[in-house]
């Protein structure tokens, strides 16, 4: 029995199709496609527009010419009233193109050209408006950079209560794009603008960035933050938007014991997460992308073990644990052994690690007495049988002989020389 | 790490309007967006179209990535926003509005958080199967509420309902996707 939403998203979030050879070639037509409206088609639409704002204006000024009073008298108005909103504000009437609107996606350039044209008829009359001072926020082309703000004028030479919209003044406002952020992050931002904008938090909660200056917020909410403005009736209008994300799972489990499977002191820790994994062995990066890792503890003490973990958000969150080793790893040696022995694995001596682990050694046995070499291998399966090789007896009974082990691949981690002593039993 | 500078080289490359870095970042990603693609679009021409168009804006937008998040995540984010506006802007199928019946709220509609099914393991081809056949609506807020994992209130200011209608449709397209799965295996076995 499963939920149904884990059931899809198990099978569907990391689905992948597969490639279709000509997918790129469609879309590198779209590239070339696009490449060509910037260039000779795009120099075209400049000179056309070019030429017919040139017409407009043209004309503009012939009609002005006769009608010298009145549009002097209304154009000296809409710059007071431009003053008045930003003294930054520029009057290139052919940029003032956006109709005010609300919607969140992304607005087609052939529509933007549409409305370019179609304000730019109502661009004219809108000098005999007798306009009143509503700020309303131009939104189209989400996430784009620059954003405007035109004001809207009523008419009052038209009979009809209706509103038009009117961009003849505008104010470019910037808004830096914000990748998406993880909780708890610090989100730094600093307004360009020289007037306030405000970021809105998924609680609703507004906060003023004032002109010019830079907040720093914690980001204690996950959600969609969004920085926008305040329309007229003082609501808030978003202009960019990123997410706040909460770190996936990430779960560490780590063995409560050594496993000495490999003859080596391995503590087994397997990560319960998506994304991308790092191990650390107190403090050291020991290994990348893995889902599980074993680390050799060689000696007693206290150690910190612990994996950060990248979500498919990018968002980091790591999980530490601590384990103490009982005592130093000393290739497993026992202490004792009896030659004469019935059971066959007390008749021999031989680090038991060095049956198990796939290194080469050198072992040699020593005399304490008078520092003689006893025996020597290098091979796991001869091992020493309490023969003197000196002599060719037995040694002596209940005596403690030293034994020395050189390997030669060592582990990362690992000193290369152990040394233990063994009695004679 | 080899992968993150790897692909930082083809971003590179792509910011210099490179074409080959375009593709190398276009293969990359292309089975993994197909695949959002088309569980938001059923028509494969369309979800291709919407693919290419998403890819275009990744290409505009790269300039903004700084390398702080996933990539993947970001390209992702993208491509889901095409394929909703591409709906969206659907003359034929304006399926995201409030007075759509898709999204009506029904007051006697029963909303369960929890709607299980005996089954362990879904195989992909059979979720894509099922996802088709609910409607382009209650298809919309599963995908982002279920796959992309954004919240209610995240789904209602993208698509323009409210929080209880993305709730209603999200609890109508788990039943439906039961009863579609039920029905499936109920004929496999026959």
């Amino acid at each position: 029995m499963k939920k149904i939403e884990d059931l899809f998203k198990s099978a569907l979030r990391d689905q992948e199709l597969p490639y279709d050879e000509s997918a790129w070639n469609e879309m590198s037509k779209k590239l070339d496609a696009r490449s060509g409206e910037g260039g000779a088609s795009g120099n075209l639409k400049w000179i056309l527009g070019t030429a017919g704002a040139i017409v407009v204006t043209v004309g503009v000024l012939l009609y002005m010419d006769n009608n010298t009073d009145i549009k002097e008298q209304s154009k000296n108005q809409i710059a007071s009233t431009d003053l008045k909103l930003n003294e930054n504000t520029d009057f290139n009437n052919s940029e003032s193109s956006n109709v005010a609107s609300e919607t969140q996606s992304e607005t087609d350039d052939s529509t933007e050209k549409s409305n370019e044209k179609s304000n730019a008829k109502e661009l004219e009359s809108s000098y005999e408006s007798n306009q009143e001072e509503v700020i309303q926020v131009v939104e189209c082309c989400d996430e784009k950079v620059e954003r405007l703000i035109t004001p809207v004028y009523r008419e009052t030479t038209v009979k009809k209560d209706t509103v038009v919209e009117n961009p003849v003044l505008k104010e470019k406002l910037t808004f830096s794009p914000v990748n998406d952020k993880c909780l708890n992050d610090v989100f730094i931002y600093q307004n360009e603008n020289n007037q306030s904008v405000w970021l809105n938090t998924p609680v609703n909660k507004l906060i003023e960035i004032k002109a010019s200056t830079k907040i720093k917020e914690k980001l204690n909410e996950k959600g969609l933050y969004q920085i926008g403005v305040l329309n007229a009736s003082k609501d808030f209008v978003s202009r960019s938007s990123f997410r706040v994300f909460e770190p996936k799972s990430n779960q560490l489990i780590v063995e409560d014991h050594l496993n000495y499977e490999n003859g080596l002191p391995q503590l087994d820790a397997k990560a319960y997460n998506e994304g991308e994994n790092k191990w650390y062995l107190n403090d050291d990066v020991v290994a990348l992308n893995k889902e599980k890792n074993s680390f050799n503890l060689f000696k007693k003490g206290n150690y910190q073990i612990a994996m950060s973990n990248v979500d498919i958000n990018g968002c980091v969150s790591k999980s530490v644990t601590n384990f103490w080793v009982e005592e130093d790893y000393n290739l497993m040696a026992v202490n004792a052994f009896t030659p004469s022995s019935w059971d066959s694995r007390n008749t021999h001596f031989l680090p038991y690690a060095l049956t198990k682990r796939d290194s080469p050694f050198k072992m040699i046995i020593i005399d304490p007495s008078d520092g003689a070499i006893l025996f020597e291998t290098s091979s796991a399966d001869m091992p020493w049988d309490g023969i003197d090789r000196n002599t060719g007896k037995m040694v002596d009974e209940n005596k403690s002989f030293v034994w020395k082990v050189i390997l030669e691949n060592p582990e990362s981690n690992e000193k290369p020389e152990y040394i233990g002593t063994v009695v004679r039993l | 790490m080899k992968n993150i500078e790897k692909l930082k080289e083809i971003v590179n490359g792509c910011l210099n309007d490179d074409r080959r870095s375009q593709e190398a970042l276009f293969k990359m990603f292309y089975g993994k967006m197909l695949a959002v693609c088309s569980r938001y679009i059923s028509d494969p021409d369309t979800a291709q179209e919407v693919l290419q168009e998403g890819f275009i804006k990744v290409f505009d937008k790269l300039e903004v990535f700084d390398f702080k998040g996933s990539f993947e995540g970001w390209v992702r984010r993208i491509i889901v926003n095409t394929a909703i506006d591409s709906i969206r802007k659907s003359k034929r199928a304006p399926i995201l509005k409030e007075k759509d019946t898709d999204f009506k709220v029904d007051s006697t509609d029963h909303i369960e958080e929890n709607e299980t099914i005996e089954l362990t393991e879904l195989k992909a081809s059979m979720a894509m199967k099922a996802i088709e056949k609910l409607s382009p609506g209650y298809r919309t807020v599963f995908n982002l509420f279920v796959i992309e994992e954004y919240s209610h209130k995240e789904i209602a200011e993208i698509l323009g309902i409210s929080e209880g209608t993305s709730k209603s449709n999200l609890s109508k397209a788990k039943l439906n996707l039961k009863r579609i799965l039920t029905e499936e295996f109920s004929n496999l076995e026959e």
